[in-house]
């Protein structure tokens, strides 16, 4: 077993946490008003960033870049820009929509959107969840009707990360209601089509800078060439893009773990009371201390993850195991660091509020933490 | 190789508490199993005969029932002799 980073890798990791230090700017301004940064989207794909989920024969960098060596990028993504929303919406693009089509889409799908895409010209949603199909997926009600040519797609989804600013969406859809799982069959539907009409913009809680929308569709027409792999494996690729989703995406929050230790331990280690650093206090110092353990645990599980999609195992358990300590422990990160600041944590100026706030869409995104534990339980035999 | 998948399938559907006795052409959704139930039948197919299924490979035709699973990995190379996988 070796947890070594080669040179190279290291030296990759200490690029984009140059580069993602420079996505900051205007943070403060643009989550409070809900505006989602374009200008640092575009680039984030000159760097290089959108094409590492995809191999150098589709993306725009022409650099490929192995999983392992991506999450760590992912991972410095995390430590270098403070932009919670930023990152999310990057990773989902990459590994919730990109990635499947470089794994399911057939070379022509693969040519005509993958560059565009990895060159940030073009921007990708993954579109699952419905009104009355959230968790549970295989009961989702949007249909797709073979029509001479392709499908039409009727029917909503919801939460949809990207969606007001997506040019195409990955879309699931039954050919069948009847048919369960056999009948779900994925879609890559380009927004402007007639008949998909994207929703207004919903206000949330945290994450502010990635906007979110429902879709809907009305008779949209989608040519057969547009089905992402075969008609009734659409709930398959959504399980296998979910499980590889859950490792990528939260591997921005390892960074944000890494960062907000950083900053609490200097602040603990200056910030005086009683004459003495209040880092001398054991109520502050047990807390630091867990902060580290969260990091150091959360990042030990997603680097095995990783190596387990890059060994080409089945990782279900461990992606959810992984989705499951990854959200909660930042969560409990961003308000132990809060708590070291005390009352200076609580301003917005601070910066620290904003983590929190961010952090709580990690429990719901990708699959519920409810629903994680459940597979976890039936994975287990329970 | 139908009754291996056939004695799996049923301890999985009893831990469920759903007791059947499956018949190889049962429609396996049908009967309750669920996308969990499926997720944990791949990784037991992986293990127990040694290959990988790809996501885009699991649908009706291969896995819909358990003579769909078993022709599928006949296809797929795997044979079973004696109670063991080859």
């Amino acid at each position: 077993m070796d947890f070594s980073w080669s040179e190279d890798q290291t030296a990759l990791r200490d690029d984009v946490i140059a580069f993602a230090a420079t996505l900051n700017e205007g943070l403060r301004d643009r989550e409070r008003v809900g505006e989602f940064p374009s200008e640092a989207w575009k680039r984030s794909a000159d760097f290089g960033l959108l094409s590492m989920s995809v191999s150098s024969a589709h993306n725009a960098s022409g650099i490929d870049t192995d999983l392992m060596t991506a999450a760590l990028a992912m991972e410095a993504l995390g430590y270098g820009c403070r932009d919670n929303g930023l990152n999310l919406a990057l990773a989902t693009h990459m590994w919730a929509v990109q990635h499947p089509i470089e794994t399911f889409g057939t070379e022509e799908q693969k040519d005509r959107y993958l560059p565009p895409m990895t060159a940030g010209s073009m921007i990708g949603a993954h579109a699952l969840s419905e009104p009355e199909a959230g968790s549970d997926h295989i009961a989702l009600q949007t249909r797709a009707q073979h029509v001479s040519g392709g499908y039409r797609l009727s029917g909503t989804k919801r939460f949809i990360t990207l969606g007001p600013v997506a040019d195409v969406a990955l879309v699931f859809a039954t050919t069948d209601p009847d048919k369960g799982r056999w009948g779900i069959t994925a879609f890559l539907v380009e927004t402007a089509s007639e008949g998909c009409q994207i929703g207004p913009v919903r206000d949330k809680m945290g994450l502010r800078t990635v906007p979110m929308s429902n879709l809907e569709f009305t008779d949209c027409f989608v040519p057969e060439s547009n089905r992402l792999g075969l008609e009734g494996a659409g709930a398959s690729i959504s399980a296998g893009a979910l499980g590889i989703e859950r490792c990528f995406i939260l591997a921005t929050q390892v960074g944000s773990m890494a960062r907000q230790l950083e900053e609490a331990i200097e602040f603990a280690r200056t910030r005086r009371q009683f004459g003495q650093p209040v880092g001398k206090f054991q109520s502050v110092s047990n807390r630091i201390v867990d902060m580290k353990l969260a990091l150091t645990t959360s990042q030990l599980l997603l680097h095995k993850v990783a190596w387990m999609i890059q060994q080409e195992q089945r990782f279900t358990l461990e992606s959810a195991l992984l989705k499951l300590l990854l959200s909660e422990s930042f969560v409990e990160s961003s308000l132990a660091a809060i708590r070291t600041y005390g009352g200076a944590g609580y301003l917005t100026e601070q910066e620290a509020e904003r983590d929190l706030r961010d952090a709580v869409g990690g429990l719901l995104y990708a699959g519920t933490n409810d629903i994680q534990r459940v597979l976890v339980a039936r994975v287990l035999g329970l | 190789m139908e009754a291996i998948l056939k004695d799996y399938i049923e301890a999985q559907m009893r831990e469920m508490d759903e007791h059947v006795d499956l018949d190889v052409g049962d429609d396996l959704v049908a009967i309750g199993f669920d996308s969990i139930a499926y997720v944990r039948l791949i990784a037991f197919i992986e293990d127990r005969f040694g290959l990988s299924i790809p996501d885009s490979e699991v649908t009706i035709e291969h896995f819909g029932t358990i003579g769909n699973i078993a022709a599928y990995l006949e296809g797929s190379g795997v044979t079973v002799k004696g109670g063991g996988a080859g």
